[in-house]
């Protein structure tokens, strides 16, 4: 594990003060997948009928990269560019062109997911599962066990 | 009323009434902090690390099990107490702005999609755009997808409209 990474018990306190910060602040939940949708909305004039979407979330996605920034400057002090997957290097093509085919159609199943159920592991799990929505937490559990047989499937014989 | 409750109810008056375009900047600022938050708070956590996520689906490390299980116990013990301060309506706007479509099927299929996703990349919409800050390139391959994902889900909810 990098070292950088704070204990588990801390940062599940920050993030789950975060989301309350976030409702406190806004007055709605936090989430990831709406900001990607807004930009699809506007680029494609609406052509798939995304219906109303939170335009602060686009702001939202376009701060992630900057606190990833500020994490590597100031907390790793080394910002370099990798294409290096750590475990998954194992498992997905060597080639460079057919890494990213993977990275691309995995990112596709996440948008397309995450739009079909309405959002993704921030809104539906952290922001959801907050205020004990039930849809979300159905969602949030479909989200882990999904995941989880295709990390094993994935990972299978590797040992 | 007590003191808490009018201070929750000014600071929800304000929201409402931010929506006007003078406020328009000040929201978008304030969005864009936080995002930067959580960015940040994806590295600190390990869920931007490829070999956490890995390692939580094969029950090899609970790093981030247990920093999500700890977040959304947090989450739900800090709404309570909103809730218990009678901040109604911060989470009645939630109620109104969060959840447009309650429970359907779509949810459960997109939900297992999503999974799929999860899993091959070990990524989320979230921490894919953090790694991308971070230097990490597959960031960029799956924030491109996931814009890929979200178009094509378009065309798919166009059709079933159209039908």
């Amino acid at each position: 594990m990098d070292s950088y990474v704070i204990a588990a018990w801390l940062g599940g306190l920050l993030l789950g003060w975060f989301i309350v910060l976030h409702f406190i602040i806004l007055g709605r939940g936090a989430g990831s997948s709406t900001g990607y949708a807004c930009l699809v909305k506007k680029a494609s004039n609406n052509l798939g009928k995304y219906g109303v979407l939170d335009p602060l979330k686009f702001f939202f996605i376009l701060g992630l990269p900057l606190g990833g920034l500020i994490h590597a400057l100031v907390v790793q002090q080394h910002f370099s560019w990798s294409f290096d997957m750590g475990m998954y290097e194992t498992v997905l093509p060597d080639s460079d062109a057919l890494k990213i085919a993977v990275l691309v159609l995995g990112g596709a199943f996440l948008g397309f997911g995450s739009r079909m159920a309405g959002g993704c592991t921030t809104g539906h799990v952290l922001a959801g599962g907050s205020v004990l929505n039930k849809a979300s937490l159905v969602a949030g559990v479909i989200f882990f066990v999904s995941a989880l047989v295709t990390v094993q499937l994935l990972f299978l014989g590797t040992g | 009323m007590g003191n808490e409750t009018s201070k929750m109810e000014s600071v929800s008056q304000v929201q409402l009434e931010e929506v006007k375009p003078d406020n328009k900047v000040a929201l978008n600022l304030a969005s864009t902090v936080l995002g930067t938050i959580f960015g940040f708070l994806l590295v600190s956590i390990g869920a931007t690390n490829f070999d956490l996520q890995a390692q939580m689906f094969l029950f090899q490390d609970f790093q981030l099990p247990i920093v999500l299980g700890m977040a959304v116990l947090t989450g739900i013990t800090g709404m309570w107490m909103l809730s218990r301060m009678q901040a109604k309506t911060i989470i009645d706007q939630d109620e109104m702005s969060y959840f447009p479509a309650p429970f359907s099927r779509r949810l459960v299929v997109g939900a297992l999609i999503f999974g799929i996703g999860w899993g091959l990349t070990a990524s989320c919409p979230g921490t894919a755009m953090a790694m991308v800050g971070e230097g990490k390139m597959s960031g960029l391959a799956v924030a491109f997808g996931i814009l890929a994902g979200t178009f094509v889900f378009g065309l798919f909810n166009q059709w079933q409209h159209s039908r």
